[in-house]
């Protein structure tokens, strides 16, 4: 039931695990799908210019609040901690890590906002819903460049912007090599893998991209490219007679497949048809369902799925059982409910996930009844997360990261640095001490609850094996634990606590989610 | 060499005794270690990572043929050829211009310390445009960012070849290891853990704050020895393993090299207040331990993003090359003033180069072959290595028709000509470079 709650949620806390245990995990997921949407703020748009936005005068915290992620890093904290659609807030994260855009590029919360909202919102709906949506998506139009992407004229000296139509093959759909429906690479007879696409496929797709701009203001006479809104999906230009002139009107030849749609599109049509046509062509194509489900795997259960595993989850992306391709709900339940995520005690040493560093926060505040003003990016930061600025569209680590020397993939092991491991057991040290301060209240646990086994050590021990190790707690930790316990006078109660919290949830047990 | 009490009272304030007891035990531990073959001398390897692919059309521009460059670049994405600092390259008989925004590059190579390798990426084998139209083998998923990171770093073209899943820095370490006489990481990365920094036993040290948290109290010292044995507790196996190692390893190099860092030499050279210029300055501190560390040989790596341009590339790379100018020229001066100018060269890699023919949107796309420089007093410098492209579209050296050149040298050659100057043995480079034996030359001349 922990294992559970920590693949399904921020991490179990006494209240949600009393839940769940009374209604069962069939009927929670249930609830979960039907709980209204924990959201992120609207946002004003605001000038280009920071000097115009904050001028001279202005508050402290104006460029803070109005340029930078922070008001987003704190809503997703608050919404982590406290948010009763724990599950949908999960798989949001996992999409917003699949499906990257970055405030390294974007310079206002407010136009990533929308962005997170669309995410969450598509979490259970559709996957070829959320491709349309993720498309249109300002934030993402641009972030990837096809916002105002240009169809070529005759005498023009560039060709359309591949970066969307690279990276929505790449990344967001299907990934460079064929798969197997297990999630294994298709391999040719001299061992190479056998390429999704090639690269005239990438500038096929560029051109069906061109033409569209951001939604233009109410009242204001639409261009071939509109100021930047954010607020709005992005519309294809049209002229004053309806014809959308900026949208390029060749054939395109794109991905072929068993079974394809539209590998071909024919010259002079509707750029929004095409647009449809070539989207159905990307989710129609056989590699999503173990593409997108495998990491959704990595992200949920483990770094090391079965391939068996890995085709279950497929298989409930191609047909939910009613006949429906690409329903997120089925996928999401395969995920949770396979006999791989269930079950007893699991002994293989790759089985599970490093936590990365937003859950290992989460996790060990939900547990411990944390009160917190939701700054908390900076923790993740020092530990290699910098959340909404993934240093690129290739996200915080790679979701194929091997951990070196090894065959085994640790996707979240791709940012745990020395130094990063060391912030870990810092944050540790802080929160159980001082607690995190910040000039708005700041983050603080309440260990009250455990002071009353402070006075037996195995017993301290014992109840943080329960809450964090699911009673997977090792006798050599068992004993290192109460040994360092102990030897704090039993008179401070809470020292003992703290020292054992500390050692607990510094442990790699506990770091790597099993 | 100094006692204990001498080391402890050195190590000064800020650590926790056992952080200290923990320095002081790997120091003694790495003194009745000496290696039989180590090095005597200083030399430094520092990998500066372009990230996202740079432009290195608009970087290095033909000056006396400027007119191939403003054919294709003249309209949506043109450096004047009035604004570019101009630098001659005996080797090509002809003048070039660096961006106008890489002054400080300028001067560095005018005085000889900075060399431009033209025209380099990863290869599966040499190859020409019509063998590349007929399928001859090309590295998998060209064009393709995390492909073709992993290749520059790795000097590993193909995904099924378990090389590449590790660093030719990396690599070169373990082949070099007896070079240092402590086992202190030789691989220092102050931009995370990059596959270039790993090889079969190298590990990169990323610097940091230290435990925090501890002091000499009986208490903290148990809870202190709980942690170190909770971190062995549960093998070395798996993800919790793995987990294990990295972190009681962070722990005691950490420790080791904050306590070195003490004891490092000052600089007084200025960097820029910049993402480069304080990873260099890192670099430089690190540099000026050496002594404390009783290091001879490291390896380094450092990075900035923001190369992807398909659009604004303009005024993108106006910030990003006077970054890069003023960072790499700070770094250089601060080995002139810690005396290890020759012993220490620096070098940049990136995914990619970007196609010449720009893109909707003042950027530019995917590529491959792109030009690089090198950096350092013992490099050949103010002149040009390998082979300019042909700058024309559909021409002899475009994989498309949109300008990707062909690379006319491999990453293997770069990165060897460099390895060989680290001291790597002849008998190990086909280790280090498992495909150098595809080209031409294992060595491009800009290294002794």
């Amino acid at each position: 039931m922990i294992r559970f709650l920590e693949q399904a949620t921020f991490g179990p806390s006494d209240a949600l695990l009393t839940h769940v245990q009374r209604i069962g995990l069939e009927a929670y997921l249930d609830e979960q799908f039907a709980a209204p949407v924990s959201t992120y703020p609207g946002l004003l748009q605001m000038p280009a210019s920071t000097s115009d936005g904050c001028p001279t005068g202005s508050p402290a915290t104006c460029v803070r609040d109005n340029y930078s992620m922070f008001p987003l890093q704190v809503q997703f904290f608050r919404n982590a901690l406290g948010g009763e659609d724990q599950l949908r807030q999960r798989v949001a994260l996992a999409l917003h890590e699949i499906l990257v855009i970055s405030g390294v590029k974007i310079q206002q919360p407010s136009e990533v906002a929308p962005y997170l909202n669309m995410l969450a919102e598509d979490a259970f709906g559709n996957y070829r819903q959320l491709l349309a949506d993720l498309t249109l998506n300002p934030g993402m139009g641009h972030y990837l460049d096809m916002v105002n992407n240009d169809a070529p004229v005759p005498t023009s000296a560039t060709s359309p912007n591949e970066n969307y139509a690279r990276e929505v093959l790449q990344l967001f759909s299907i990934g460079v090599n064929q798969l197997n429906p297990d999630g294994t690479v298709v391999v040719d007879s001299s061992g190479n893998p056998v390429p999704t696409y090639v690269q005239d496929t990438i500038e096929d797709l560029a051109h069906v991209f061109t033409g569209w701009t951001y939604a233009p203001y109410p009242g204001l006479a639409p261009l071939r490219h509109n100021p930047a809104n954010f607020l709005s999906p992005m519309v294809l230009y049209r002229n004053g007679a309806g014809l959308d002139t900026n949208h390029d009107k060749g054939t395109k030849s794109l991905l072929s497949y068993p079974g394809d749609v539209w590998a071909t599109i024919p010259a002079n049509e509707d750029g929004n048809v095409e647009l449809a046509q070539a989207l159905d062509n990307i989710f129609e194509h056989p590699n999503v369902g173990p593409f997108i489900g495998r990491q959704l795997i990595q992200h949920l259960v483990t770094s090391n799925p079965s391939a068996a595993y890995v085709a279950r989850v497929a298989a409930a992306f191609d047909n939910n059982g009613g006949g429906v391709r690409g329903d997120m709900k089925a996928v999401v339940r395969a995920v949770l409910m396979d006999p791989e995520a269930r079950g007893d005690v699991k002994t293989d040493p790759a089985y599970g996930h490093l936590r990365e560093p937003l859950l290992f926060i989460t996790g060990v505040l939900r547990a411990f009844h944390a009160t917190t003003d939701g700054e908390l990016a900076a923790q993740a930061t020092a530990m290699g997360q910098e959340l909404f600025n993934p240093p690129t569209v290739f996200s915080y680590y790679p979701h194929d990261y091997l951990i070196p020397g090894t065959a085994v993939q640790g996707p979240e092991f791709g940012i745990l640095s020395s130094s990063a491991a060391e912030a870990r057991l810092n944050f540790l040290n802080s929160l159980t001490t001082t607690g995190i301060r910040t000039a708005d209240g700041g983050t603080a646990v309440d260990l009250t609850a455990l002071v009353p086994f402070a006075g037996a050590p195995t017993a301290l021990a014992g109840k943080l094996n329960e809450m964090l190790l699911h009673g997977t707690m090792s006798a050599a930790m068992t004993a290192a634990v109460t040994t360092a316990v102990t030897a704090v006078p039993a008179t401070n109660p809470l020292l003992r606590v703290q020292t054992a919290v500390y050692l607990v949830a510094g442990s790699s047990q506990y770091q790597v989610q099993r | 060499m100094r006692t204990r009490r001498q080391f402890l009272r050195d190590a000064g304030c800020g650590l926790g005794t056992a952080a200290i007891l923990s320095a002081f035990d790997r120091f003694s531990r790495l003194d009745a270690a000496v290696m039989p073959d180590a090095a005597t001398d200083y030399r430094a390897l520092v990998c500066i990572f372009l990230f996202g692919g740079n432009d290195a059309n608009n970087m290095v521009i033909p000056y006396d043929d400027y007119a191939s460059y403003a054919k294709v670049r003249g309209t949506a994405l043109n450096i004047p050829k009035a604004s570019l600092l101009q630098v001659n390259a005996p080797s090509q008989k002809a003048a070039f211009g660096l961006h106008p925004s890489l002054a400080e590059l300028q001067t560095l190579y005018n005085g000889g310390h900075l060399a431009v390798l033209a025209n380099v990426g990863t290869l599966a084998a040499p190859i020409s445009r019509a063998q590349y139209q007929a399928g001859a083998p090309v590295p998998n998923s060209l064009f393709s960012h995390a492909d073709q990171q992993n290749q520059w770093q790795s000097s590993v073209p193909r995904t099924d070849d378990v090389r590449a899943n590790t660093g030719w820095g990396g690599r070169l370490a373990d082949v070099t290891s007896s070079l240092n006489s402590v086992s202190f990481p030789m691989v220092v990365s102050v931009a995370g853990v990059p596959l270039f920094t790993t090889g079969i036993t190298a590990r990169p040290l990323v610097p940091g704050s230290g435990l925090a948290g501890f002091s000499t109290s009986a208490v903290s010292q148990a809870r202190y020895a709980a942690l170190r044995s909770i971190l062995k507790a549960d093998g070395s196996a798996g993800l919790v393993g793995a987990a294990n190692t990295i972190t009681s390893t962070a722990i005691d190099d950490v420790a080791a090299l904050n306590t070195a860092l003490t004891q490092a030499s000052a600089f007084t050279t200025a960097f820029p207040g910049t993402s480069l210029g304080g990873q260099l300055k890192k670099i430089a501190q690190v540099i000026a331990s050496r002594a404390a560390l009783k290091i001879n040989r490291q390896i380094f790596f450092v990075s900035l993003g923001g190369f992807d341009t398909h659009t604004d590339q303009i005024n993108t790379h106006v910030t990003l090359y006077r970054q890069v100018s003023q960072a790499m020229s700070a770094f250089y001066a601060a080995t002139v003033e810690l005396g290890v100018a020759a012993d220490v060269t620096s070098f940049t890699l990136s995914d990619f180069g970007r196609t010449f023919l720009p893109d909707s949107g003042g950027g530019t796309d995917h590529a491959w072959g792109s030009h690089h420089v090198v950096m350092g007093g013992s490099v050949k410098g103010g002149d040009f290595y390998g082979t300019f492209p042909n700058l024309a579209l559909n021409g002899p050296d475009d994989a498309s028709n949109e300008g990707r050149w062909i690379p006319s040298t491999s990453v293997d050659q770069y990165g060897a000509t460099l390895a060989q100057w680290y001291g790597v043995a002849q008998s190990d480079l086909a280790t280090v470079f498992p495909y150098l034996s595809q080209f031409g030359t294992n060595h491009l001349g800009f290294l002794p």
